[in-house]
């Protein structure tokens, strides 16, 4: 017997955007599992890559993008070799996205019930009885009110036409659903009313989720995983918990010391100053050496590899054995403040 | 009553609000006019707090509650439609000319937005030489002096290397911090900054924050920190307000506030906000629903359709303002106020 494949395997995925100044390598060789029922975090700052891999894997990239190389397995197909026909029959069905800023993406001069059953009929086949029938449990899984399925978009309120874009990728009980910041314009109220109802889908339906944010704190309070992407590649990797407790990688103590808690107030805040590199000319090495201050000769000519630092738990730096003094010194602002 | 700047009581507030409203009237069409439809946004419905010398404030709360309009206000870029705003002993509201321009320059607004702030044409010396210009700095060689101290005391150093840069050529937190530069080179004693760093990379941010605190400190700026994100606000501020449909709901010492909230809006968007700890167990006071419509505010107590603890008066009576004491006010008929309210209400029968 085979052994249990992961519902989405990615392995050394690359991909390219061609722009005047030449090629950017806007993901440059990534690989990560998502398990059935799993939600797993992709976070990074601004421009690291991550809607971009979220588009490469349901293939909707911007024209001048292009995977580049590497594999895509879900369900045991690679998605980087399938026709443009069978990916069409697995959007949405199989794979569903919930675009970056999508709550202004519904058209304004439908109902949203319309749209809703748009997808259910044009995509799923269904008959407008069925699909009206299917709109109103979509609405009440994701907390609407199917009585609203007749207002306008402008009739909601940012929260309501989140979770109303929410019910569209799920009207056709996909496997995965690719969450692009989906809470990122949202008040904390009604963004922890959405985070529920992501909650409650993976409770409820086993349905995977990965979901893309900047936000850490929306990661360890929603996702089973953590994937930190930096510069195009995916410098750690592990379970949530492990992950808020044992971090590896210096940009991940960066980040830990960055970030504020409410519940646990820091006498300072430090940053990680600079900006990350340009990935038309990506710097030789670790991509992260010009903000790292643990960096060390080896980090400007050898690239770290992401392996294994502990069971089911994955770090890409080379100092990565010496990482219990890294996170001592990394407490110190002084640590920081060195690179700057 | 005009009281002169040179009196630095330190326990004295340099700002005093009072009671202050904005209500923005919605243009409708003729036939609304002649009907005496006056409809408006109440984005601020009477706001009061103060703040000393060298102190800090934060407002917080939902989008749409007032804190931009609450921060414009205060700096007179929107005329209130009423209230106070005494800044050291004098009452902004009505001034003109001269004393507003003299104002102008010792209190100063810092935007949310530094690819926004900036002409892209222009240097970032001449952005910062202007305030200087048109305040009347004629020494050439004192403007520049100050320039260059701005930036440096922002962290931009060596400053004169950043003298010829265009916009474009820097980072958006060395650009954030060119927009607390210039706020800071007319030397204010007052500084708003409203959202000052939500356009950021957090990885960056923490870096800012420490310069806007450092700065605050040395030269003992009186400030108002406008953000959604309260955990900006633990960081920065000593006191803390939070606002609810244009209102203060809720405000003391900021550990107060946070640690142990009294109002249920306080409570319920405290409980809500993610917290970095995965191991963490939290309960949440979940609230139905969205913030109602500021422009057919619901009676009473304004949080009344969404507060689980709502009681029969509370659709009513306008909770007033209770003193609980520690420097802390809370709105809320849960804490008492109840006959207060009565007797605001049969005077308000009896007249
Ligand atoms: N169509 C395009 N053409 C050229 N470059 C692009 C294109 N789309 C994205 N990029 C670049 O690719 C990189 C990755 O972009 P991507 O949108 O994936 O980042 P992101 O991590 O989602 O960022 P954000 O948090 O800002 O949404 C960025 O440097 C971006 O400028
Ligand atoms: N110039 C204006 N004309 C009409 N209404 C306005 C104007 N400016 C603000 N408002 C309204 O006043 C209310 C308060 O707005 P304000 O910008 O002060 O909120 P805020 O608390 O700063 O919100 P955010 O967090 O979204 O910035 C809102 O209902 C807004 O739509
Ligand atoms: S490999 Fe070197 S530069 Fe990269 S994170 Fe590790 S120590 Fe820093
Ligand atoms: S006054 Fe009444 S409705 Fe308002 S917050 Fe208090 S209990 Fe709730
Ligand atoms: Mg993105
Ligand atoms: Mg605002």
């Amino acid at each position: 017997m085979s052994v249990p494949q992961p519902l989405l395997d990615v392995r050394d995925l690359r991909v390219e955007y061609s722009t005047r100044r030449g090629t950017m390598h806007a993901v440059d060789g990534i690989s990560f599992t998502v398990e059935k029922g799993q939600h797993l975090g992709l976070i990074g700052e601004s421009g690291c890559g991550k809607t971009t891999t979220g588009r490469a894997l349901l293939r909707v990239l911007p024209r001048n993008g292009r995977v580049g190389g590497g594999q895509m397995f879900f369900k045991e197909r690679d998605l980087v070799t399938l026709s443009e026909r069978e990916m069409r029959a697995l959007r949405w069905r199989e794979i569903s996205m919930v675009p970056q800023s999508s709550m202004d993406t519904l058209d304004p001069v439908y109902r949203v019930g319309d749209q809703l059953r748009e997808v259910l009929t044009l995509r799923g086949g269904m008959n407008n009885a069925e699909a009206r029938a299917r709109s109103a449990e979509l609405f009440d899984l994701v907390g609407l009110a199917s009585d609203r399925l007749d207002n306008y978009p402008h009739e909601f309120s940012g929260g309501m036409r989140q979770r109303a874009v929410i019910a569209m990728a799920l009207a056709l009980n996909p496997d995965l659903v690719i969450a692009d910041e989906p809470v990122t314009a949202l008040d904390v109220i009604v963004q922890h009313q959405v985070l529920e109802t992501f909650r409650d889908l993976q409770e409820r339906l086993g349905i995977s989720v990965i979901m893309i944010t900047h936000d850490i704190s929306v990661v360890a309070e929603t996702c089973d995983e953590i994937a930190v992407m930096y510069a195009g590649k995916i410098m750690e990797r592990a379970p949530v918990r492990r992950f808020f407790a044992m971090p590896f990688h210096p940009y991940a103590l960066g980040l830990q010391n960055a970030f504020p808690n409410l519940a646990r107030p820091k006498e300072t805040l430090i940053s990680i100053e600079g900006y990350p590199p340009d990935l038309v000319e990506p710097p030789k090495g670790c991509r992260f050496n010009t903000r790292c201050p643990f960096a060390i000769e080896r980090c400007f000519v050898e690239e770290p590899p992401l392996i294994e630092v502990e069971p089911g738990h994955q770090a890409a730096c080379h100092r990565w054995r010496e990482v219990e003094q890294l996170r001592e010194q990394a407490k110190e602002a002084e640590t920081w403040q060195s690179v700057a | 009553m005009a009281v002169s700047s040179v009196t630095t009581n330190e326990r004295a507030p340099l700002l005093e609000v009072r009671d202050l409203v904005k209500h923005f009237p919605l243009r409708r069409g003729m036939l609304a006019n002649l009907a005496g439809d006056s409809e408006a946004v109440h984005a601020v419905n009477g706001v009061s707090f103060s703040v000393r010398r060298g102190g800090s404030i934060g407002l917080a709360g939902e989008s749409g509650c007032g804190k931009s309009t609450t921060a414009k206000m205060l700096l007179r870029l929107f005329e209130p439609t009423s209230g106070q705003i005494i800044f050291d002993g004098q009452d902004i509201v009505t001034l003109k000319g001269a004393d507003l321009k003299a104002f102008r320059r010792r209190a100063q607004l810092m935007f949310q937005n530094p690819y926004e702030s900036f002409s892209p044409r222009f240097t970032i010396f001449r952005s910062l030489v202007e305030p200087l210009l048109i305040h009347g700095v004629k020494d050439a060689d004192e403007r520049t002096r100050r320039v260059w101290q701005a930036l440096n005391d922002v962290n931009l150093q060596p400053a004169e290397s950043f003298f010829q840069k265009f916009p474009h050529q820097l980072s958006g937190g060395q650009l954030q911090r060119v927009v607390l530069a210039r706020s800071l080179v007319l030397e204010p004693e007052f500084l708003a900054a409203d959202e000052p760093v939500s356009m950021l990379d957090v990885s960056v941010r923490a870096g800012i924050l420490n310069t806007m605190k450092e700065q605050a400190a040395q030269r003992n700026l009186t400030t108002v920190y406008i953000s959604h994100d309260l955990s900006l606000i633990q960081y920065l501020c000593e006191t803390t307000a939070i606002m609810y449909l244009g209102q203060i709901v809720e405000m003391g010492p900021t550990a107060g506030v946070i640690n142990e909230p009294q109002h249920p809006y306080t409570k319920a968007l405290i409980s809500t906000i993610p917290i970095p700890e995965p191991e963490r167990k939290k309960t949440t006071i979940p609230i139905e629903g969205g913030v109602p419509s500021a422009i057919s505010l619901p009676s009473g107590c304004t949080f009344h359709p969404r507060c689980p603890f709502a009681m029969d008066i509370c659709e009513r009576k306008v909770p007033p303002p209770l003193d609980l004491g520690q420097g802390r006010t809370v709105r809320c008929f849960l804490y008492g106020g109840k006959n207060e309210a009565d007797e605001v209400g049969k005077n308000a029968a009896a007249a």
